[in-house]
């Protein structure tokens, strides 16, 4: 997997600047979400929002003066993996309380192992994948549910 | 002839209809939620009660934890879910009043929830520790009236049972002391018992648990506290202050009433049951049984009187 | 009480005593072992279970369920840099890199061992000094958990050398996070924005996983398409269990600091074994000679996490049993055990119920040995777990940890939190700002939150809150200690200096970069 030939367009992120910019807009949001709480609620929020901005702004400073500058994506081949991974992980999420939690998860599974093979649709990695899917996730189902009665999510379509 | 087979044609359809009706609940699990995590009270009355409750409903019984909150998160749950009877929860007395009032948003009001039966009491008890110069209510109200804010009571939680009972207490007897709530019961007990507040509002089974190190001022009942009778109750000092944490269920809003019927008389049963009565007195509790009618009249008693307090302390 | 304790020990090695002795340490490994399923879950689930059997026997099985739990944590933060629960967070720093480089057995074997010494030294404390350290325990007071939470703040400044500023600011973006929810102390509800099922506040475990493991995936297995989770494959042999043995028992200080330490955080009522673990391999990275080898993957720092993490379970033990405060979740559900199986805590335990409460001492004892044959031998099933390529274990992963993160509170709030975290622990990675100080934050600020509060309400009543919450012997012992831990690392570049001029620089630098950058 040679990296190399990929990069052109990956730029150099200024991660100071970016890490203290977004903590004072963190620090901005806190601060005025927590203007009405009483004087016991408050008094913790209060000082940690000092330190917080304080570090937040000397960390912006640093940015300026010394950054520390990183490349966010080795590679193209890389950001579009990481983005279809998340992808697949959010249509997850969704779906689970949606479809209950076996139909989901199994979904999710065969999914996610058939797009980590190298070759992606061979008759063989689907069917290997359709296999330990049904083996994995049932196993765990079943050893969750029934037997140690821990609650999974009902899916909202099949009530 | 015609007339008999009519009316046997008849007789039979009635019996079908009904044989569903009677038939009818419960026929699957049903989930019994508390809404604080595991290891606490609420948890091991729940446990004490789902072979009883599997026995007389003759289904299985689910306990979930659903905690955060102090039981907001677990109540916010309930009334969202179908009401068909299916799925409970426990409910505490006054977490339900309260949190409501002192909160913007709990994410439930009290009324939501449709009470099924309170099945154990936990008198509320101020207390100090064995060494302590206060003998009495009133050597502790004295020095309170010379020293204002001197005296530190200690508590678990903020809009508690405790808290509203400091705050009430403060006012009948006009005094103030200043109010330290900790996390939960068994650390207000440890700050008590490590000496880093003078007096404790505690649950009734607490103060049994270490009597012998403590000396209790006054309980918020209305009769002397079986437990511990030679202690004086607020209302035979002057006060009219009955504090107490009720456990209880309680079911989504609209089950039909039928379905809470069912539910009452098992928990009823159980509350009943010489044996529960006797455990929990070991514990210090106090046993009662309060049908679904007696639970929601007890409740809108306590939403009356305790709203115009945290109205005026809530500044 | 020799007798006792001896009687106790007959108890336990009874055929069916120990046979449901080893079954809980069993179970409490596996439970402990899957991220998202805690200690305390799999006490509070195995509870039901122990009432058809007689009290001994049950609470011989918790014991077992509640030591192999704090083995069974550091299996994934070994393996897959996921701590199984929050106190397994410092055995990921050399855990992982241990796995990366093809050692994970050595680093599976260096846990059972140091967890099983941990056990063993606290459960003798446990068993020959319980009375008087409870009454100890009782003085923490407000001030004092204020202090400990400040002084577990100022490991941040270690686990960051690279940059301490960005620590800080991680941690103290931690402490905010730490506020979201119910305030336990002034009642209101915060930094929820219209979201009710937040009013509980962001579970640990669930954020653990968003920022441990969720990151490593997305990073390596989808990112840059590892085929395997480790960069060598494993290979177990006996030779290793001999080599991580002896090496351990070459350091006595390490082993013995490490579980003093996690028997003496234990023991303070809620503290728990989540700071034991760290505290102690910071200070076990501040006493070596070769501090620069921490975060690269040795068995040292491993080792010093699991003692004290595993020495915190008797130590939570001593103010439950003696005063019937439990000393963490795990030892609340214990209470609760105890209670319905009629037995009160307090001196009735050790009079009137002396032989079901001292089996229950010496199954602690027993279960630790126990834990280091099952985790010695279970090494060479466990650490071929990452030989597995990763297409087939990713998907097993995620999807255990969405299950375990439901299943904390039956909230599906809590998988979409561990998502959100995810990405943003990767990245935060990409940037170079770290996630493990954000996590420290959320873990303590709690304690600093509740001890600052306490402590200016009962301040106001005393007449000054300064002199409140300094002028105490508990809380002026940590307050020193936190000045040592801020002001070591200055003292120690200093001492350095003039020894090898020129040359220092260069190799403290690479030192501190070596730990960051393996992370």
């Amino acid at each position: 997997m040679s990296q190399d030939s990929e990069t052109p367009s990956a730029r150099r992120l200024n991660a100071d600047l970016i890490v203290g910019i977004v903590s004072l807009g963190l620090a901005a949001l806190v601060y005025f979400s927590t203007r009405e709480l009483s004087k016991l609620g408050g008094v913790f929020v209060d000082y940690i929002l000092v330190g917080l901005t304080a570090l937040a702004l000397i960390t912006t400073a640093k940015g300026f003066i010394k950054p520390e500058r990183v490349r966010f994506f080795e590679s193209v081949i890389e950001r579009n993996n990481v983005l279809v991974g998340i992808c697949i992980l959010l249509l997850y999420l969704i779906f689970l309380p949606l479809a209950g939690f076996l139909p989901a998860s199994y979904a999710f599974y065969f999914c996610f192992n058939l797009y980590l093979a190298d070759e992606r649709f061979t008759t063989r990695n689907i069917l290997i994948s359709v296999f330990l899917t049904a083996a994995v996730v049932t196993a765990f189902y079943f050893i969750f549910h029934h037997f140690l009665e821990v609650p999974l999510p009902e899916g909202k379509w099949f009530e | 002839m015609k007339r008999f087979m009519t009316f046997s044609l008849m007789f039979f359809l009635a019996l079908l209809l009904a044989v569903p009706a009677i038939a009818g609940y419960p026929e699957k699990p049903i989930t019994y939620q508390i809404p604080f995590g595991p290891g606490g009270q609420s948890d091991l009355e729940a446990r004490r009660q789902q072979p009883l409750l599997e026995a007389t409903l003759g289904v299985k019984v689910l306990v979930q934890y659903k905690p955060g909150g102090g039981g907001s998160i677990g109540w916010a749950t309930l009334i969202k879910q179908k009401p068909n009877g299916y799925f409970i929860s426990g409910i505490n007395i006054p977490h339900i009043v309260l949190q409501p009032l002192a909160r913007g948003n709990a994410g439930y009001t009290t009324e939501q929830l449709k009470p099924i039966a309170l099945f154990q009491a936990t008198p509320i008890g101020l207390a100090v520790l064995k060494d302590s110069p206060f003998q009495t209510i009133n050597d502790l109200i004295e020095y309170a009236k010379k020293n204002p804010d001197a005296v530190v009571c200690g508590g678990s939680g903020t809009w508690s049972g405790h808290h509203i009972a400091h705050l009430q207490f403060s006012k009948m007897a006009g005094i103030k002391m200043t109010y330290i709530p900790s996390k939960g019961a068994a650390k207000s007990v440890a700050a008590f018992l490590g000496g880093h507040v003078k007096a404790l509002w505690a649950n009734s089974n607490d103060l049994v648990l270490h009597a012998d190190k403590i000396r209790v001022l006054g309980f918020g009942t209305k009769e002397p506290f079986p437990n511990m009778p030679d202690v004086p109750t607020f209302k035979s000092l002057g006060f009219e202050l009955y504090a107490s944490i009720d456990r209880g269920a309680g079911a989504p809003p609209e089950t039909p009433d039928e379905v809470i019927q069912v539910l009452e008389k098992a928990f009823l049963d159980i509350a009943n049951n010489p044996d529960v009565k006797a455990q929990m007195k070991k514990d210090g509790f106090v046993p009662i049984a309060l049908g679904a009618a007696e639970s929601k009249a007890y409740i809108a008693e306590k939403v009356t009187e305790w709203a115009p307090v945290v109205k005026e302390f809530k500044k | 009480m020799f007798d006792f304790a001896l009687t106790g020990l007959f108890q336990v090695l009874m055929p069916n005593h120990f046979l449901v002795l080893f079954i809980g340490v069993f179970m409490g490994i596996v439970f402990g072992a899957l991220p998202g399923l805690t200690a305390t879950m799999g006490l509070a689930l195995l509870v039901p279970f122990t009432f058809t059997m007689s009290p001994t026997a049950g609470l011989i099985m918790l014991a077992g369920i509640y030591v192999g739990a704090m083995y069974g944590d550091a299996i994934p933060a070994i393996l897959i840099n996921t701590p199984g629960t929050p106190a397994a967070i410092a055995t990921t720093f050399d855990g992982f890199p241990l796995a990366q480089k093809g050692m994970a057995q050595h680093g599976l074997v260096a846990a059972a061992v140091a967890s099983s010494f941990g056990s063993l030294v606290a459960n003798i404390v446990l068993a020959a000094a319980a009375p008087p350290l409870a009454e100890i325990s009782l003085k923490f007071g407000p001030p004092e958990y204020f202090w400990l939470g400040i002084f577990g703040l100022t490991i941040i400044s270690t686990l960051s050398s690279g940059s301490p500023i960005k620590g800080f600011l991680a941690g103290s973006i931690g402490m905010i996070l730490s506020a979201v929810g119910m305030a336990e102390l002034g009642g209101d509800i915060r930094l929820t924005f219209g979201f009710p099922e937040l009013q509980g506040g962001i579970e640990l475990i669930v954020a653990l996983i968003g920022f441990f493991c969720l990151p490593e995936i997305l990073s390596s297995v989808i990112g840059q398409r590892r085929t395997a989770y480790a960069e060598k494959i494993v290979k177990p042999s006996l030779g290793v269990l001999r080599e991580v043995i002896t090496s351990l028992f070459k350091r006595p200080v390490l082993m013995l600091r490490s579980a003093a330490i996690g028997t003496v955080v234990g023991f303070a009522p809620g503290a728990g074994g989540n700071i034991a673990s760290m505290v102690s391999y910071n200070e076990a990275c501040r006493w070596d000679k070769h501090p620069e080898e921490f975060g690269k993957g040795t068995i040292k720092g491993v080792a010093a996490s699991e003692a004290a993490n595993s020495a915190m379970a008797p130590g939570s033990l001593i103010p439950l049993l003696t005063l019937g405060i439990p000393g963490s979740p795990p030892a609340a559900v214990i209470l609760g055990a105890l209670m319905l199986h009629g037995m009160r805590p307090g001196a009735e335990l050790f009079t009137d119920y002396a032989d079901i409460t001292y089996s229950f001492i010496m199954a602690l004892l027993v279960a630790a040995f126990l834990v280091t044959i099952i985790g010695s031998f279970g090494s060479f099933v466990f650490s071929r777990i990452i030989n597995i390529p990763s297409r087939y274990l990713a998907p097993a992963i995620v999807f255990m940890t969405v299950l375990g993160s439901y299943a904390i509170r039956n909230n599906m709030l809590d998988v979409w939190i561990m998502f959100i975290f995810g990405i943003i622990g990767y990245v935060s990675n990409k940037l170079k700002f770290h996630p493990a100080p954000i996590v420290l934050g959320l873990i303590l600020g709690p304690f600093v939150e509740e001890g600052l509060v306490q402590s200016m309400l009962a301040g106001k009543a005393a007449g000054g809150t300064f002199t409140y919450m300094v002028y105490r012997p508990i809380s002026g012992v940590l307050i020193l200690l936190c000045l040592m831990s801020l002001l070591w690392p200055i003292f120690a570049a200093l001492r350095a200096k003039p020894k090898k001029a020129g040359v220092v620089n260069k190799s403290a630098s690479e030192g501190k970069e070596g730990r960051d950058e393996s992370r």
